[in-house]
C-alpha cells in the first residue's frame, strides 16, 4: 500500500526547491554544529534578502504602530493622492493609506504565523505517527490523510468560515488549517518510512533505545529542514487565504487588515475614484512582497539544517 | 494490479465526498453555530406558520425534519443528496439548489478548463525553454519575474486587470459572461460575446498560476537535463531536438501532470475570487454571494458539487497520468 502513492505525493508538494535527502547518521547533529542560523542564512544572498523582507514586515507590525500616527477618519480629503503628508494617498474614509497598511500588519502576521503552526504541527504529528506505529492506527491516519488531501483547502476553508465567522486570529489560524496540514503529514510519513530502514535508526532499535527517543532525537532532526520550508509555505498559503477570506466580505471586518482594505477598495464606489490606482495597488503590493521575501527565505532553509548544501 | 488501484482510487473518491457531506451536515445541524436551529427560531418568532407548517419548511429548504432524532435527520439528508435533492435557496424559495447549480456550473468548468489547460501549455514551453538556458543572464532575471508573478495573489491580478484593462482603459467588459443584446444560443454574436467576457476572467487564472508552471518546468528540465541518458544520447549524436523532445521532454514533463491533478483544486478554490471580482455568473461567485445572505442550504449544496467536480477532474488526470507513465503502469 505504500509504493507509487507515496511517491507522487512527495514529489508534487510544494517544497519541491529543497528536498531532504534522507540522511545517514550525520544528519542528526546538523543543528548543534551550526554557529548560527542566522550566519547561514545570511550567507545566501537569496535568503539575506528573505530574511530582510521578513524582518521588515515584523518590525512594521509590532514596531510600527508605535511610531506611525493611527490613521484617522477625514472626510474633507478623501481618496487623496499621495503627498508629503499621506505618502500612499487616503482611503474612502480619507484615512491615511499608508497607516491602514502599517497597522492591520500585525493581525495579519498573528492569524498566518498561528495558521503556519497549527498546520505544521498537526503535519508533523499525523505524519510521524502514521509513519512510525505501522498497523490499524498508522492505516487510520493515513486513509483520513488521503482524503483530507483530495478535498480543495480554499472551498472548504470558504464554507467553514461562512458558519463560524469569527475574526479572532486563533478561529481564523484554526479556520486556515482545516486542510493544510494533510500534503505535510504526508510529505513526512515518506520520510519516515525510507529513514525507518536506514542504518542509524537499525542500531538505535538494537541498542533498545526508547521510541521517545528514536522519535525524537533520531527521527525529528532529519525532518527538521523539511519542517521549516513548510512552515513558511504555509504562512504564505495562510497569507493569501486570509487576506482572501477578508476581501470575500466572508469575515467579520472587526479586526482591521489587508483584506479589509482590499475589500473597501473595491465596494464604497470605490472604483470611480480618480486616484484609486495607488490606494488598491498598496495591500496587493505588500502582499506580494511577503510572499517574495518568504519565497526568498526558503531558499536557505536547507542550508541551515543541512551542511552538505553549504556552499 | 491496476483494476485494484482505479479502484482504490473510486473508493477514496466516494468515501471523500461522504466525508464532505457530513461535514456540511455537521456545520449546519451540529455546529455550536448551528444555522438551522436559528433558522426555525427565526421562524418560530415570526409566528406566522404552524408546526405542520413550519416542519414542511424545514424540510423544503434543509432536508431536515425537525423533532426527529439526530440519526434520521442524518440519513434523510445523505438520501436526498444522493438522488440529487439540495433543498432550496432562502432567498429565491421557488428555485431547488440544484437548479441554481446546473445554470451556473458550465460557466465555471469553461473558464476553469480553458485557463488551465492554456496556462499549462505556456509553463511547461516556457519552463523548458528556461531549463535550457540555465545559469545565463536571461535565466535569472526570467526566474525572479517569475517568482514576483508567482507571488501576487490571484485576486491582487484580477483586481489589477479589471481597475486597468476594463475600467480605465475600457478595453473588455468589466462583468458577465455575455452583453444582454445578444440572445443565447448557438449564434456567431453570442459566441464572440461570451469569448469576449471571458478574456479578463481566464487571463487572470492564466497570470495567476503560468509562474508555477514555468518554474516547475523549468527544475524538472535542469534536472533532466543532467541525467546521464541525457549525455549518452549527446554523444551518440543523437539530434539537438530529437534529445529536447524525445528524452528530455517527455521525462520532464511528467512531474508536471502530477501538479496538474493538485492545480484542479487550486483553480476551483480560485474562481470563487476571480468570479467574484468579475462578477461572473460561475457557482464560485453564487458561493460567495451566498455567504453573504447566509443562504445556506444553497453554499453548502455548491461546496458538495464544486468539490465533486474537483474530485472527478482529480481522478480523470490521475488516470491518465497512469497511462502516460509506463513506469507507474504496473
Amino acid at each position: 500500500m505504500t509504493s507509487a502513492g507515496d511517491v507522487k505525493g512527495n514529489s508534487g508538494e510544494k517544497g519541491d526547491s529543497a528536498s531532504l535527502q534522507p540522511s545517514d547518521g550525520e544528519g542528526q547533529k546538523t543543528v548543534s554544529q551550526n554557529p548560527s542560523a542566522l550566519k547561514v542564512l545570511w550567507r545566501n544572498r537569496y535568503a539575506r534578502v528573505g530574511l530582510i523582507i521578513t524582518a521588515a514586515f515584523f518590525i512594521m507590525g509590532f514596531v510600527g504602530p508605535l511610531v506611525y500616527p493611527k490613521p484617522t477618519i477625514d472626510l474633507a480629503h478623501v481618496f487623496a493622492p499621495p503627498s508629503l503628508q499621506h505618502p500612499l494617498g487616503t482611503d474612502y474614509l480619507g484615512r491615511d493609506t499608508l497607516g491602514d497598511i502599517i497597522y492591520g500588519t500585525a493581525y495579519i502576521l498573528e492569524v498566518t504565523f498561528l495558521a503556519a503552526l497549527i498546520g505544521t504541527g498537526i503535519g508533523v504529528i499525523v505524519g510521524i505517527a502514521s509513519g512510525y506505529f505501522r498497523g490499524a492506527l498508522g492505516s487510520l491516519l493515513m486513509a483520513i490523510t488521503d482524503i483530507v488531501l483530495t478535498i480543495p483547502g480554499m472551498i472548504l476553508i470558504l464554507v467553514v468560515a461562512s458558519v463560524v465567522r469569527s475574526s479572532n486570529p486563533l478561529v481564523v489560524a484554526g479556520v486556515l488549517s482545516v486542510t493544510a496540514w494533510a500534503g505535510f503529514a504526508r510529505a513526512v510519513r515518506s520520510q519516515i518510512l525510507s529513514l525507518r530502514s536506514s542504518l542509524f535508526i537499525e542500531e538505535a532499535r538494537l541498542l533498545n533505545l526508547s521510541s521517545f527517543h528514536i522519535i525524537f532525537r533520531e527521527l525529528m532532526p532529519n525532518v527538521m529542514s523539511y519542517t521549516a520550508i513548510n512552515f513558511i509555505f504555509s504562512v504564505q498559503g495562510a497569507l493569501f487565504a486570509s487576506v482572501g477570506l477578508y476581501f470575500l466580505g466572508v469575515l467579520p471586518f472587526s479586526a482591521y487588515n489587508w483584506g479589509v482594505m482590499l475589500s473597501e477598495a473595491t465596494s464604497f464606489g470605490a472604483f470611480l475614484a480618480p486616484s484609486l490606482a495607488v490606494y488598491l495597488i498598496s495591500p496587493i503590493a505588500v502582499i506580494t512582497l511577503f510572499t517574495v521575501g518568504l519565497i526568498y527565505l526558503s531558499f536557505g532553509i536547507d542550508e541551515v539544517f543541512n551542511p552538505r548544501t553549504r556552499r | 494490479m491496476k483494476y485494484g488501484y482505479i479502484l482504490r482510487r473510486i473508493g477514496i473518491l466516494i468515501a471523500t465526498l461522504y466525508t464532505v457531506i457530513t461535514i456540511t451536515f455537521i456545520l449546519i445541524r451540529l455546529s455550536p453555530y448551528n444555522p438551522y436551529a436559528y433558522f426555525l427560531s427565526q421562524e418560530q418568532s415570526m409566528g406566522i406558520a404552524s408546526p405542520t407548517e413550519l416542519a414542511a419548511m424545514a424540510e423544503y429548504y434543509y432536508n431536515l425534519i425537525p423533532n426527529q432524532p439526530i440519526y434520521v435527520q442524518y440519513f434523510e439528508y445523505l438520501w436526498a443528496i444522493m438522488r440529487g435533492n439540495f433543498g432550496h435557496s432562502l432567498i429565491y424559495p421557488q428555485m431547488t439548489v440544484a437548479n441554481i447549480i446546473a445554470t451556473r456550473l458550465p460557466w465555471t468548468l469553461y473558464i476553469v478548463i480553458t485557463s488551465t489547460v492554456i496556462s499549462f501549455l505556456i509553463g511547461t514551453y516556457a519552463g523548458q525553454r528556461l531549463g535550457y538556458m540555465k545559469g545565463g543572464k536571461v535565466d535569472g532575471g526570467v526566474v525572479t519575474f517569475f517568482t514576483v508573478l508567482h507571488s501576487i495573489p490571484i485576486y491582487g491580478v484580477g483586481l489589477i486587470l479589471l481597475y486597468f484593462v476594463a475600467l480605465k482603459a475600457g478595453l473588455l467588459p468589466s462583468a458577465g459572461a455575455y452583453s444582454a443584446s445578444v440572445t443565447p444560443g448557438p449564434n456567431l454574436p453570442f459566441i464572440a460575446s461570451v469569448i469576449d467576457h471571458s478574456i479578463l476572467p481566464i487571463s487572470t487564472f492564466i497570470l495567476g498560476s503560468v509562474g508555477g508552471w514555468t518554474l516547475g518546468m523549468r527544475a524538472n528540465t535542469v534536472s533532466v537535463l543532467g541525467e546521464d541518458y541525457v549525455n549518452a544520447a549527446e554523444l551518440r549524436g543523437i539530434p539537438r531536438s530529437r534529445i529536447a523532445s524525445r528524452y528530455v521532454g517527455r521525462n520532464a514533463i511528467l512531474p508536471q501532470f502530477t501538479s496538474l491533478v493538485i492545480s484542479i483544486g487550486f483553480s476551483f478554490g480560485g474562481s470563487v475570487f476571480v468570479e467574484q471580482i468579475f462578477t461572473y455568473p460561475g457557482v464560485g461567485q453564487m458561493l460567495v454571494s451566498s455567504v453573504g445572505d447566509g443562504d445556506y442550504p444553497v453554499i453548502m449544496g455548491i461546496t458538495i458539487i464544486i468539490i465533486a467536480a474537483v474530485l472527478v477532474s482529480v481522478l480523470v488526470a490521475d488516470l491518465t497520468y497512469q497511462l502516460l507513465d509506463p513506469r507507474v503502469r504496473r
